[in-house]
């Protein structure tokens, strides 16, 4: 019987032979890469500093879904780890994005911070939903295991056109997640939504995250059903086929003719959903749902000079704030909120 | 040709030739002349199957492999429906005609239909129809005179569809220039610090209903986003930005993993930067404008003392690996003596050994019972 390879010996024209640790090294190097922008992937931790009750700590495992599939699940943090230790870890690892919740004077906030050196956005959590609460409250709570295998789409409300904390935040959260490119994704890997909504009367962001779903529109419900369970109905009071497929059962309760909601396909994204045809988007909520307000922005990680709430210095001089009255107003609001954040420091670390 | 024209040849006018079957046409061929031999022609022509005779043109052949399968099954449905009507037709006693000739005949008709000539005999022929045998009616003909030019026709044609082929190739260049994008393909090995190329293409459309599709809004970050600001029409801006998407390709070249190429530069201007830090109202624009780069993903180099570390890091490295040369150097040199040593020696002993055997066998001979050996001095001493 003769033997299939021929061993290491020829390349057959791929070129000058590799030695298997480059090879391995480059293959490493390739999954690490973003098909898109040949930057590299951004991955996340989420993880908690100091004590937290047991709902937060729902929410953090809750966070690391959201934050999925490149993020680490099951993160085991010990009371002694600082900072720094997690910082030295990330960077062989490739980590860029660190999700830190915390609560300090039993106020949860969370600070969303770039690995080695970058600025750290310090969110007060005002109200908060756990996933468990949220699939609860809905009739029919839809959760499939493969929607976490492709990281979500990001979508910002309200966020245009603001002044300088709101403008790099708008840049962290963009780049939270990989690249997307339009005209090349894959239909059926945007599963996931990330909404962030700032509300300008009350300078908060409402966070939420929703799953995509896409129906054909056209398509009645039985036949839909039938599609999609692809179980043989049950046809004894029927006397034909064709009562059965023309029986005109009310549509779903949500049908409403939105003709914002309804796209047309540019390519198959699965059997029901053809290229070409118009498909209502569905979205619903799993997911956590939280209400935060940006208290402090610092230019390090978790150190560094205070970008946001402006220094009072400035203030006191009097010099023309170049931001608008909200961000006054802000630094109002925020003097309360200063003094919790101070002892935070020095809780942490 | 001499033949004797029939009684029911004869009894056929000369006119009445459409629609009558090719034997009452070769019948009648026998009457002489040219118009005999126009009869026979026509005899002829009516055999053959208007598919094969007259033409048809390329453009009502679709090509079916480029079509969709929508499109296929809808060009198959009416193909269908096609043959039925024409098979109904064919064999319909009461429709009119559509014989070989007719057919020709029309299509040469249509091409002169400005010709006037042809009315009364129009009128005239359709009076003498109405008693035909054959199962054909009116039948318009303006036969006589059949300016059979079809070349001249096909070539006018011709013409006017080369003058829009161009046109529309105008057309079709200049909207794949203002949609060109030059976007180098993604390599399949990394080069390791260059060459890793984003693979980006241009927003081709703006569909108003874009909820799937991510564009870009109108204020943009300074990232790289869609060169193409996409407006929906009517709608005022909704205030709704979305993720990263679509990277311009020069903006990914910029951005991309620049190696710092000289430390020593960059260490300058972290040193400017911070002077220009100590300045209040440029510091907190600098820092602001950090704190975005670094949020979108961009390294900063702004601290000299990281920059100062590297350097340093950098200068041991490479003493480190001139060191480690130097020792291969003289690891190898070691070796390559020892080798040489070894050898020499090697063959001095081995000239020294035969010279000893050859001694060996010489006094071999001389060792003779009663004698000892060769003697230096004189035999008595």
């Amino acid at each position: 019987m003769r033997q299939p390879r021929s061993g290491p010996g020829k390349r057959r024209g791929r070129g000058p032979r590799i030695p298997a640790a480059t090879l391995r090294k480059q293959k490493a190097a390739l999954a690490n890469v973003d098909q898109i922008t040949g930057a590299k992937i951004p991955k996340s931790f989420v993880f908690s500093r100091g004590k937290l009750p047991s709902t937060l700590r729902h929410l953090q495992q809750d966070l690391r879904k959201v934050m999925l599939p490149y993020t680490a699940l099951n993160l085991k943090e010990k009371k002694r780890n600082n900072l720094k230790d997690f910082v030295n870890v990330a960077g062989p690892l490739g980590v860029t994005h660190f999700l830190i919740l915390s609560n300090p004077k039993s106020l949860p906030h969370l600070r969303f911070a770039k690995s080695p050196q970058g600025p750290t956005f310090t969110f007060q959590i005002e109200g908060y939903s756990l996933a468990a609460d949220i699939a609860n409250s809905q009739k029919r709570p839809r959760c499939p295991p493969g929607i976490f295998q492709n990281s979500p789409l990001v979508v910002l409300g309200g966020l245009t056109g603001l002044g300088n904390p709101f403008r790099s935040l708008v840049e962290y959260f963009q780049h939270m997640f990989p690249a997307v490119d339009p005209s090349t994704v894959k239909l059926a890997t945007c599963q996931r939504i990330l909404l962030l909504k700032h509300d300008k009367e009350k300078d908060v962001i409402e966070f939420r995250h929703y799953s995509i779903k896409l129906q054909p529109v056209g398509v009645s419900r039985r036949i839909r059903k039938l599609m999609q369970n692809n179980q043989v109905p049950d046809l004894g009071e029927y006397k034909d086929v064709s009562d059965f497929v023309t029986k005109a059962g009310y549509g779903s309760e949500s049908e409403v003719d939105d003709e914002a909601a309804m796209v047309s396909l540019p390519s198959d994204v699965d059997k029901l959903n053809r290229a070409s045809r118009k498909s209502a988007v569905r979205l619903q909520e799993i997911g956590p749902r939280m209400t935060m307000r940006l208290v402090k922005v610092e230019a390090g990680l978790c150190s560094g000079d205070v970008l946001y709430p402006w220094p009072v210095e400035k203030e006191v001089v009097g010099k023309k704030g170049t931001e608008t009255g909200e961000e006054v107003e802000g630094q109002e609001d925020e003097d309360n909120a200063e003094a919790t954040d101070e002892s935070e420091d020095e809780m942490e670390v | 040709m001499g033949r004797k024209p029939s009684a029911a040849a004869a009894a056929i006018d000369h006119e009445t030739l459409a629609a009558t079957m090719p034997a009452d046409l070769l019948a009648a061929a026998d009457c002489g002349g040219i118009h005999g031999h126009a009869l026979f022609f026509d005899a002829l022509v009516q055999l053959i199957p208007p598919r094969f005779y007259l033409p048809s043109g390329d453009e009502d052949r679709p090509w079916y492999q480029g079509l969709s399968k929508a499109a296929k099954a809808a060009m198959k449905a009416k193909s269908r429906a096609n043959v039925k009507a024409a098979r109904r037709a064919r064999l319909d006693p009461s429709a009119p005609p559509a014989s070989t000739l007719d057919l020709l005949k029309k299509s040469v008709a249509g091409q002169a239909a400005e010709e006037e000539e042809d009315d009364q005999e129009k009128s005239e022929e359709e009076g003498e129809e109405s008693g035909d045998e054959a199962s054909s009616e009116e039948d318009g003909d303006e036969e006589d005179e059949m300016p059979i030019e079809p070349a001249a026709v096909v070539s006018e044609d011709r013409s006017v569809t080369y003058e829009e082929l161009r046109e529309r190739l105008q057309r079709r260049i200049a909207e794949l220039r203002g949609s060109r994008c030059t976007r180098p393909e993604f390599l399949n090995k990394p080069k390791k610090e260059k060459g890793k190329k984003s693979k980006a293409k241009n927003e081709k459309k703006g569909k108003g209903e874009g909820k799937k599709r991510k564009r870009d809004d109108d204020t943009e970050d300074g990232d790289g986003k869609d060169g193409k600001k996409v407006k929906k029409g009517a709608e005022e801006k909704p205030d709704i930005m979305y993720a990263n998407v679509f990277v311009d390709p020069k903006e990914a070249r910029r951005r991309k993993k620049r190696r710092v190429k000289n430390k020593k530069k960059a260490l300058e201007q972290a040193k400017q930067l911070q002077e220009a830090k100590k300045d209040p109202e440029k510091a907190s624009k600098i820092a602001w404008d950090t704190a975005r780069r670094r949020a979108a993903g961009e390294k900063v180099h702004d601290d000299p003392k990281l920059i100062k570390e590297s350097l340093k890091k950098e200068e041991k490295r490479q003493q480190k690996h001139a060191a480690q040369w130097k020792e291969r150097q003289k690891t190898v040199d070691k070796q390559r003596k020892e080798k040489q040593k070894k050898r020499t020696e090697n063959i001095r002993d081995r000239a020294h050994q035969k010279k000893m055997r050859k001694i060996e066998k010489r006094e071999k001979k001389l060792m003779r019972p009663g004698f000892e050996g060769r003697k230096d001095g004189y035999v008595n001493e």
